[in-house]
């Protein structure tokens, strides 16, 4: 029962996480149809800019804000950049797909060639451990689940009552009756990039905190979780993107607590497969 | 000439060819068929783990120092055998995750994942092909017969891989030359089009796995049988890109252009720098071909997308209007001109149109109001695409007064749209 109590405990902050970061990757897929796979690279990006901060004394959370900058100025650079000039020329889908393997390669050893093979932790205090219930969390882990809860209630709260949201929503929907109806979506595309990408630094510094040391191909597997997250909640459904997040973050955490601490991802991985094959659109699975 | 400089050379023409072939099987995959396979270096690296397994004493000689599954010592040509059928098999599963249903990105994806996932736990669990640390000691090709450090011998490794490697390019220009090959580029231009004129899309994918993973599977045998170890991490996901950049570069779809891309890419960027000087901190230079491969990749997509050897443009006549004229029963059949066929990279696929009208003149033409022969109605260069279809290309169409004209032509042969 322990046991069990201490992978559960685990397994919320892994979903915790996870959610911050699925939410921004199916977001970036909602507006823009590109499925980003340097988003993970971009994650560790930022977790060094944390990092830099960091080192400069600063508290590590001054030091996320720093990393949500970063991570919104690299994603939109990256979009606007890269993705919407194939987009416009009318590149397939898979041709993006490739492109985002190409951004990968140069922003993850770009990072490696100026931070060095080895890995490096934050200048941080875990704070006293906090027992709730059974559950044994420090102080620290307590604070990212609560900032998950707080992104998750944030982006709610923007897609649901604001009009910046009902816009972003309509983009997502059907982006050229969007554009008819007077939306200016390329702004609306900006700018959803933009805060998905803020969410992305934010994800890769807690990542970082979380897994205590972190390097340039850190996010590698945690890339893997994140697209377990967004399929298993169907691409480009934000409130599908936090569902599964809770569901691979516990399914990760306990199954590593009974099998091999090794193999808990592949637990995600066999999701992702399953999903694929089975309902590549997603449980609540709406949009084909 | 040193001896280095000697095995240097020798090095890089083994190489090439174990580079040329897993470019070639890919090239078919991803060029010719339109199979975005991420997961491709999973084949080599199971035919290289079965060739070594085949090759091997049973695991416990030597001390017993690595653990694997099998070890039957079997002689030279059953490991480069055995190699090239374990990567067709072990393609034949991922068929589920390249299906019809599946959005090419999507599938792309679980492909990636998959060859994140089988790397993992190939590392992770020891027993079967003795993790991370891989196979050592793989015996080489004949090693009872002769001296694998012999200059001749490796003379002869690099002639053989050579061999092979144009053995893999002639068999993947017939198989992309022949009627099946012809519907592998319609599935990949148009996969809508291709299934609707019955073409089964899902065994055409399994098929060019198959085909693509024993070519990568005998590169694998080739290469383990050189340099006599593998372990996980010669073969990480990365590693595939290095081959899609080496078959971009090249030039998609043009098995010429993959065997260029694979000189210019895997070949002579990664494993002819490899003596270069050491600079910078350790790591840096592997490091920045990395960010280089990533690179060249984006600019070359962007730059020119068809690839330094383009695809050639295969253009099919169409067939000659006469024996649908001679079947129809008409005074004088004019035969309209029909359009060329072209099918490529930007026209996607083209029903074949074999469309003639036939004029009939008729007996109560009204003398003095209408001039028997006088053209009442002119057009030229009818063009109607939906989407991806081309439903009529350039026909030109001539109505004469007093005649009656009819419009025939198969199913699909886009009479009506004509009319439009």
């Amino acid at each position: 029962m322990n046991l069990f109590l201490a992978s559960l405990g685990f397994g919320i902050v892994t979903a915790a996480v996870l959610a911050i970061a699925a939410v921004g990757f199916t977001m970036q897929f909602a507006v823009t149809d590109v499925l980003n796979l340097a988003y993970g690279a971009v994650m560790i990006a930022a977790a060094f800019i944390a990092y830099a901060v960091n080192q400069a004394g600063a508290s590590v959370w001054l030091g996320m804000l720093a990393a949500a900058a970063a991570g919104a100025a690299g994603s939109v650079a990256l979009n606007t950049g890269i993705y919407t000039p194939f987009q416009r020329r009318g590149s397939a889908p898979i041709t993006l797909v490739i492109v985002s393997l190409g951004m990968t390669l140069i922003i993850e050893f770009g990072v490696q060639a100026i931070v060095g093979g080895t890995n490096v932790s934050y200048t941080m205090s875990q704070g006293p451990t906090v027992r709730a219930g059974g559950l044994e969390l420090t102080a620290v882990q307590f604070v990212i689940i609560g900032l998950s809860i707080a992104v998750m209630a944030g982006v709610h709260g923007l897609l649901r009552y604001t009009k910046l949201g009902k816009a972003m929503r309509a983009t997502a929907a059907n982006r050229s009756l969007a554009r008819n109806c007077g939306i200016r979506t390329a702004r609306i595309v900006t700018v959803t990039w933009a805060l998905s990408g803020a969410l992305c630094g934010i994800a890769g510094t807690v990542l970082a905190i979380n897994d205590g040391s972190f390097g340039a191909t850190s996010a590698d597997l945690f890339l893997v979780l994140i697209l377990a997250a967004v399929f298993l909640g169907g691409p480009g459904q934000a409130y599908g993107a936090m569902a599964g997040a809770v569901i691979i973050g516990l399914a990760t955490e306990i199954s590593a607590a009974y099998i091999t601490p090794s193999y808990k991802d592949v637990v995600a991985f066999v999701i992702l497969l399953v999903m694929l094959a089975i309902r590549p659109a997603g449980l609540l699975g709406a949009r084909a | 000439m040193t001896t280095a400089q000697v095995f240097y050379i020798i090095n890089l023409l083994i190489y090439a060819g174990v580079d040329i072939m897993a470019c070639l099987g890919l090239s078919q995959q991803f060029g010719v068929a339109g199979v975005t396979n991420f997961g491709f270096i999973i084949f080599q690296a199971a035919g290289a783990y079965t060739a070594a397994v085949l090759s091997l004493p049973p695991s416990s000689a030597n001390g017993g120092f690595q653990s694997y599954i099998g070890g039957w010592n079997l002689p030279f040509p059953v490991p480069w055998i055995g190699g090239a059928i374990a990567g067709g098999l072990i393609a034949l599963p991922f068929t589920f995750l390249v299906g019809r249903r599946l959005r090419g990105d999507f599938a792309a994806v679980g492909l990636l994942v998959t060859a994140v996932m089988v790397n993992l736990l190939v590392t992770n669990y020891r027993p079967s092909l003795n993790g991370s640390a891989g196979l050592s000691l793989v015996p080489a090709p004949l090693q009872g017969e002769f001296n694998p450090q012999s200059q001749g011998y490796q003379w002869a490794y690099s002639a053989v891989s050579l061999v092979l490697a144009a053995g893999a390019y002639l068999l993947v220009r017939r198989v992309t030359e022949s009627p099946y090959g012809r519907s592998m580029r319609a599935m990949r231009d148009n996969d809508a089009v291709a299934d609707s004129l019955g073409k089964n899309l899902v065994s055409l994918r399994a098929s060019v796995l198959v085909l693509g993973g024993m070519l990568a599977g005998l590169s694998g045998a080739v290469l383990v049988g050189f340099i006599n170890l593998w372990a996980p991490s010669a073969w990480g996901y990365a590693e595939t890109i290095v081959l899609f950049a080496a078959v971009i570069i090249g030039g998609a779809g043009n098995h010429r252009g993959a065997v260029l891309g694979a000189i210019l890419v895997p070949v002579a960027f990664e494993e002819a720098t490899r003596f270069i000087p050491q600079f910078g901190a350790p790591g840096l230079i592997d490091d920045l071909q990395w960010v280089a491969i990533g690179l060249l990749i984006v600019v070359f997509l962007w730059l020119r997308p068809q690839g330094i050897l383009p695809e050639r443009r295969r253009r099919i006549e169409a067939a000659a209007a006469s024996a649908a004229t001679a079947s129809a029963a008409t005074v004088s059949a004019t035969v309209i001109p029909t359009d060329t066929v072209i099918l490529g990279d930007t026209s996607i696929h083209k029903i074949p149109v074999g469309r003639t009208t036939t004029t009939t003149t008729t007996a109560d033409a009204a003398p003095g109001v209408l001039v028997p022969g006088e053209a009442v109605l002119r057009a030229a260069g009818l063009t109607k695409d939906f989407g991806g279809v081309h439903a009529v290309a350039d026909a030109t169409l001539e109505v004469r007064r007093g005649t009656l004209t009819g419009l025939i032509g198969p199913n699909g042969a886009g009479k009506p749209v004509t009319g439009l």
